[in-house]
Formats: C-alpha cells, structure tokens, sequence
C-alpha cells in the first residue's frame, strides 16, 4: 500500500509540473494571462505548408516557445542568481567582480602578434609625421583590478602603454595610468558599462592639459555636476542578465552649453554634445556624442587659433566636450567606421596647423586601431 | 525534435500521455505510431519518408522471408532487405562522407548531395535488419501486424539516441502489454533523472569544452586541457545516457521494458571493461549480427583480431559520417586486443586505482578523435594535454573555470561513478532508521526536484 501511494505521489507531482507548466505557458502565449509586449513585437512564426516542410515552421515555433515562455525573464534571473549563488561569475563574456562592477573578459591571447604590432607601427607613424599626442587609457579591469574575480583573464595593459610609450616621444605620450591610479578610489568608470565617467575622463583631461603646453585648463566643477540619470544601467550589467543596482550618470554642468553644434558623418547635424536619446536604447553611453559614427565634426562656435584631429574610439566621446573649447573644431575620427581616407583629413589639418590626438582605450586600441595598410 | 526542449516537454509530451492514457487498449499504439511520426517529424517533415519506406519494405521482406524460410530464396530476400536498409543509411546518412572521400582521394570534383542526415536513421536501421536477420535465423516469428511493426521501427523514445531494440524482445509488448503504477512511476523517475543528465550536467560541461576550446591549444595549460577533456568525457556521456535514461522512462510510462544501454564506464579499470559498459545495445547488436556470423568457427586469431577491429571501426561509424569516429573504435579496440594479449594480465597485479587511470587516459584520448574534427587537431590538443606544447602546468584559466562549473564537474563525478547507488543500498541493508528515512524521502522528492531544476534552466536559458 505504501508502494502504492509512493508511486502514486511521483506520478501525481511529476505530471502536475509538466502540465502546470504547460498550462502557464500556453496561456501566456495566447493573450488569456497576460499582455506581454514582446509578445506583439515577435509573434508566433506563421504556418505555411512551404514553411512546414521545409521544417523551418517547426523550428521557429521551438524557438518562440523558448523565448516566450511565461515570466521568461523571471526564470532566467532565478538561473543566473543560481549560478551567482555556486561562485560562477563569468555570464556572456562579461564578469561580475566585486563592489557590483562589470568587466569585460579580455583574452590577451587574442591580440598577440599582429594586431598589437601593427596598431604600434600605426602609432609611430602618427606620431612621427603628424607629431599627434597620445592618450591611450586603461580600463577598469587595469585600474581596478581587484575587483576583478579571482583568476579572471585580464589583459596586461600595463605591458602595451609601456610598448607603446617606448614608441612615441615622452613629450607626445600623457601618462593617463598614472593619473587614473591615483584616483582610482573615485567613480572614474561606471560599474555597469565597459567605458569611463565623465570624472575618470576629467582627470584624463588635466592630464592632456598639462603636456599641451597651455597655461590653464578650462574649469569643471567636480562638486557640481549634472545628474543625468540616477538609475543608469551600462550594457555590460545587461548582458550579464543579472539584477542590479544602477549607477549615477553625470557630465559636467559646463558642458552643457547648446553653442556647440555637432555633425555625424556629414548628415546629421544636432546642437550639443550629448546625446539623451540614447539614453534607452542598447548603447546609452551614446549619451556621449552617439554611438557607430566614423566621422564627427564639432564646431564649438570659439574662435581658436587652431583646430584637433581626434583619432579615438568611444572612450574619447566623454573626454570631447572637456577638450573641445580649445578648439575652434574638433574631428573625432574612429577608424572602425570611418569609410573615407583618414590621411586626407589628417594632411588637410595638419597643413592648417591642427593638433592630432590618438584616444583610444587600451583595447580598443590593440582591437581597432586598424593596420596601417588598411587605412591607407 | 529534442529530448531536451521546451516544446518536447511542455508541447508534446502532455499532449502526447493524454491521448495515450485516455485511448483505450489497442488504439495505444495508433497513438504512438502517429505521436512517434509527429516527433520525428518536427526536424525536417519529409525525412520521415525514409523511415516509412523502411518500415513497410522491412514488414514485407520479413513476410517473404519468413514463407520462404529454409529455402534458398530466403537467403537472396535477406540479402535484398539488407541492401534496402544499408542503402537507405548510406544514402540519407553517409552519401556526402563518401563522395568527399571519393574527392580527396581522387581528386574529383563531386558535388555534395547535402542531406541533412535523418534523426535516429542509424537506430532504426539497425532495428529493421536485426528484424529481417532474426526472421530469417527462426529467432522471432514475422510481424504480422503492420501497426506494431510500424510502432516498433518507430518509437520516438529510442530514435534520438538508443537504446537499440530487438523486435523478438518487444514483440509480445507490442500486441499486448501490461501498464502497471509501480511501472509508471520508475518509468517517471528514470525519465526526470534523464532529463537532468541532459539539462543541468551534458549541456554544461559542453559549454565547458566550448569554452576551453576556444583557446587554442598550444596556448592552454596542461590542466585547462585537462579539464577541457573531462568536460567533453562528462558532456557525451551524459547526453547519451541522459537520453537512453528518458527512453528507457518514458518507454517504462507506456508499458514498455527497453534494455539498459550505458553501465557507469567511467569505473571502468581497463579498456575492456570500459567497452562492455558503454552503448551496450549497440556492442551487443555488432557481436550478434556482424562479429559473430563472421568468425564462428574461424580459429584463425588474425582473422577475429581482424573482424574484431572492423566491427569497432564500424561501431564507431555509427556516431557519424567521419574517419575520426572510425579511429575512435580503432582505437578503443586496439587496447582490447592488447588486453587480451598480456596488458590485462599485467593491470591486474596492479591497484585498481592505476588500472583506472590507463582505461581512463585510453579513453580520453580516443574522446579527443570524437570530438575534435580531424586527427591534426586531436593531435594539437593531446600534445597540450601531454605537456609538449602548452602555456604550463596549471594557470589562471583553469583555477576559473574550476569555479565556474563546480556544480558541473561534481554532479558529473558524482553520476558517472557508482557511489549514489552503492551507498543506497547500503543504506537499506543497513539498521538506521533516520539512514533509511532520509533514503526514502529523497526518493520521493528528488524526481520533481530533478524535473523542476532542468525545467527551470531550460526556460531561463531559452529566455
């Protein structure tokens, strides 16, 4: 009799799960449960007798059953603070350290040899012939490399800033490791996303400052920043899929100024430097002068006595507006997207006296910092 | 349609035991003829065309050979099923292996038919000729039935992944079987124990190999390598004897008793021992209808050595349309053959513990043919994990990825070895009472425990 009821009992739970299961999930799916919105925006895959044979109807309904199953988003979070709970800390290529702070996983291995040569060989050449400034800038898992998790793979940045400052003249090379070191119990880089703060790039900013042989740097007031955003949560941290706390996203109240006037790859023209409609989409630090362009052109409104040629990626578009007032224009060229030919530019202002700054994040530098033939 | 899906389980299966409980009698198998049908179909709808085609044509040979039994004209009936079923194989699923051979060889040119090979065609060919065999040796009558026959070749718990049946064992279930709870119930706990081997254990560990593999292998540690094989040794085993293990369930919930297929051959202490315990249906089916027919009454040992090589070549065959499947059973068999030779003798004056250790790397190694897709690559990463062209001994990369996937490798250990059901037993021929409690608590529990985490990981994966 207990035999019995035993098995009873395992056939009974076992079959109310399955079923319970089911029944939530079919019912979510139809509309009766709830309104689901990713439901309208990626319906069920439509029946075609080409389609079926095929057998790609079958495939996609597979698919969609496991994409929209009921309060998906809820079970995937059960399962990453699951595997959070047992010590994993690596979720889609992106660590969880300490202090909630997200990294990117950097494989060393993957910019040994060429691409690290070439991007040197590349600097060299800017350096001789355009006497370009070079700011190549650590990102937190250098800087704050104890909060990475134990046994993290991190990439030695230290190594390649000494590579490539053994490249560069010392006058032309700003130490920004240094200056980031000394502040790096400070926000100098969002937890939640791969790039620095608009305060991390400040002192980044006072580090070009005192090599560009100006007398004084213009004035930000750390005290007095603008809170854009209370709840900002970086890519990274969403990548992760995990639940977490976001971050304050702040710029400099001085930047703001709508004098400015700014134009993407020549057809997209906007006052500011910033960028709010960013702000909700995959990539919000494209707050900071968007996200993708090959080609942007600041025209402060000042009257200078020379323009800057930036040759940077991302990292560069929150130091922009604390650069940009010394300038009467500024163009940010990011070889990743740029289509055009950057030497062109770089002869035509240069001939007009133009400075040249290469301000690229380590990565970033070894990763798309192109090879020279390619952009010739 | 994968055992491991959330359209299998919360599609198809509820739908599937509604009307196979609520039909009555014979109409059972009308159901899982057409569920079986549905399953198979869902990849690719026009390869189940092969297995019908199959099915009747075996149903029919049977029928001739059966009349014509004694007779020479069996012989050239059996002959011809034969060649049906091999061709239908050859061409579904080995035709582009051999035409890219025929071109390395040659030199030629020849376009790929570019089939996508039929889920579960090396499984049901298998069934059909030891169906057409049997009937012509006189060990099982010919189906007469062409729905049981239809339901035998196909079955959808055993098409994924084995195990392979033998008609003359499920003959007698098929026109008739009895469908009691306490059936049900082990049927229902094996198939939730499957579903977690699959979900929470083979598919981890795969991504573990994934993971490890990315790197190249000159470039890793002894031990990332290390790891990287043993993932790879927990993700196939696990995949395979998760799916036998549903089967095996959801065959025991309809009244059905399949054969055992996978032993824990991970205990295994030398080669030989590794390969009586590992696709145990497929080993039987090659010594019964290929090794045997082939060597019975030859004393001639080159010959059975021989035959013995092929028969594993050929099993290795059945994995996949590659040379390197045909190494692994090459492989594994030479290490028979030297056990039976004087490496067994030797290993048994040994401890156990290094008897383990041999089959262990012997195995491994033939893993790395199995997984790796060509005999260089394998060698790249045996030389990494040998020592002879890696990054070390030990380095960061393995210390974090021992982190990452703890759970995995301790279930892995934990189910690949037999201590759960050593311990078990212990228990209930031991005198604790609180022992034999807990024992019979986990037993209750641990089915919807095991169902609830792998549904869990599956939705919140698919997600």
């Amino acid at each position: 009799m207990e035999n019995k009821n035993n098995d009873l009992f395992t056939i009974g739970v076992v079959a109310a799960i399955v079923f319970v299961f089911a029944l939530l999930d079919v019912l979510h799916q139809t509309g009766l449960l709830s309104r689901d919105a990713a439901l309208s925006t990626d319906p069920m895959p439509v029946y075609t007798t080409q389609n079926f044979v095929s057998g790609n109807y079958l495939q996609e309904y597979d698919n969609y059953v496991a994409k929209h199953f009921y309060n998906g988003e809820k079970w995937a979070r059960i399962v990453k603070n699951l595997e959070l709970f047992w010590g994993k800390r690596e979720f889609d290529d992106v660590y969880l350290g300490k202090e909630q702070t997200f990294f990117e996983s950097h494989d060393a291995k993957t910019w040994q040899g060429t691409a690290e040569t070439d991007s040197l060989a590349l600097l060299e050449r800017l350096s001789k012939e355009y006497q370009a400034k070079v700011m190549l800038v650590p990102t937190a898992d250098e800087i704050w490399k104890e909060r990475v998790p134990s046994y993290g793979d991190v990439l030695d940045q230290k190594a390649y800033l000494d590579k490539a400052r053994a490249t560069v003249s010392e006058q032309d090379f700003i130490d920004v490791y240094a200056v980031l070191e000394e502040h790096k119990k400070e926000e100098i880089y969002f937890r939640t996303d791969s790039h620095w703060t608009a305060q991390g790039a400040y002192y980044a900013y006072l580090a070009w400052w005192e090599k560009s042989g100006r007398l004084l740097p213009y004035f930000y007031d750390l005290d007095h920043m603008e809170t854009i955003l209370e709840n900002y949560v970086g890519p990274l941290a969403k990548r992760s899929g995990l639940e977490v706390t976001g971050e304050a996203l702040r710029v400099f109240e001085e930047t703001l100024d709508k004098g400015v006037t700014v134009t993407y790859d020549g057809r997209v023209t906007v006052q500011g430097y910033y960028r709010p409609e960013y702000l909700d989409t995959k990539e919000p630090y494209g707050y900071f002068l968007g996200e993708g362009f090959g080609l942007i052109k600041i025209d402060t409104g000042l009257d200078r006595k020379n323009n800057l040629v930036v040759i940077g990626d991302s990292y560069a578009n929150a130091m922009i507006p604390l650069i940009a007032p010394h300038y009467s224009t500024v163009y940010v060229v990011d070889l990743n997207c740029f289509h055009g030919n950057p030497w062109t530019l770089l002869d035509e202002q240069k001939a007009s006296g133009a400075d040249v700054l290469v301000l690229q994040s380590v990565p970033g530098f070894l990763d798309s910092f192109v090879k020279e033939e390619d952009v010739e | 349609m994968e055992f491991g899906s959330v359209a299998f389980i919360l599609r198809f299966l509820p739908i599937f035991f509604i009307l196979y409980f609520v039909v009555p009698g014979r109409m059972k198998n009308v159901i899982l003829l057409l569920g079986s049908l549905c399953f198979y179909a869902w990849g690719k709808p026009i390869l189940v065309i092969p297995m019908i085609v199959s099915a009747i044509s075996d149903f029919i040979f049977g029928l001739r050979i059966e009349k014509h039994r004694g007779k020479s004209s069996a012989k050239i009936l059996l002959f011809s099923a034969l060649f049906f079923d091999m061709g239908l194989l050859f061409f579904f699923g080995y035709a582009d292996f051999f035409v890219e051979t025929a071109n390395t060889l040659l030199g030629t040119g020849v376009g790929k038919l570019g089939f996508p090979a039929p889920v579960g065609i090396t499984v049901y060919t298998l069934q059909t000729m030891s169906y057409v065999i049997d009937v012509y040796r006189g060990n099982c009558k010919a189906a007469r039935n062409i729905l049981e026959y239809g339901t035998f070749v196909t079955m959808f718990p055993q098409l994924p992944a084995g195990p392979i049946l033998k008609y003359r064992d499920m003959q007698a279930s098929l026109h008739q079987r009895k469908m009691d709870l306490s059936m049900i119930a082990t049927g229902t706990k094996r198939f939730c124990v499957g579903l977690a081997k699959k979900v929470l254990v083979a598919d981890a560990a795969m991504q573990l190999w994934n993971l490890i593999l990315e790197g190249k292998p000159g470039g890793m540690s002894i031990a990332t390598a290390w790891l990287g094989m043993a993932a790879f040794g927990f993700a196939i085993y696990f995949t395979y004897s998760g799916y036998c293990d549903i089967a095996i369930g959801l065959a025991g919930t309809m009244g059905f008793s399949f054969p055992e297929n996978y032993d824990h051959p991970y205990s295994a202490t030398t080669v030989t021992e590794f390969l009586r315990r590992w696709n145990l249906t497929l080993t039987k089916w090659m010594k019964e209808y290929f090794f045997r027919p082939l060597t019975d009454g030859k004393k001639n040992v080159f010959l059975r050595i021989l035959v013995l090589v092929a028969t594993w070549g050929l099993i290795g065959f059945w994995y996949g349309p590659d040379w390197t499947f045909v190494l692994w059973g090459v492989w594994l068999v030479l290490f028979y053959v030297l056990e039976k030779l004087f490496l067994g003798k030797l290993i048994s004056l040994l401890p156990r513990v290094v008897g383990w250790c041999y089959a262990m790397l012997v195995v491994a190694i033939g893993w790395l043919l199995f997984a790796l897709d060509d005999v260089k690559d394998a060698w790249a990463y045996l030389q990494a994990m040998l020592g002879m062209d890696c990054s070390g001994l030990i380095d960061n990369r393995f210390w974090f990825l021992v982190r990452e996937y703890l759970p995995t490798l301790l279930l892995g250990t934990l189910f690949c070895l037999p201590f759960i059901g050593r311990m078990l037993r212990r228990v209930e021929t031991g005198k604790s009472g609180m022992a034999i409690a807990i024992k019979r608590l986990l037993e209750k529990v641990y089915p919807a425990v095991f169902l609830l985490a792998s549904l869990v990981y599956l939705v919140g994966r698919g997600w």
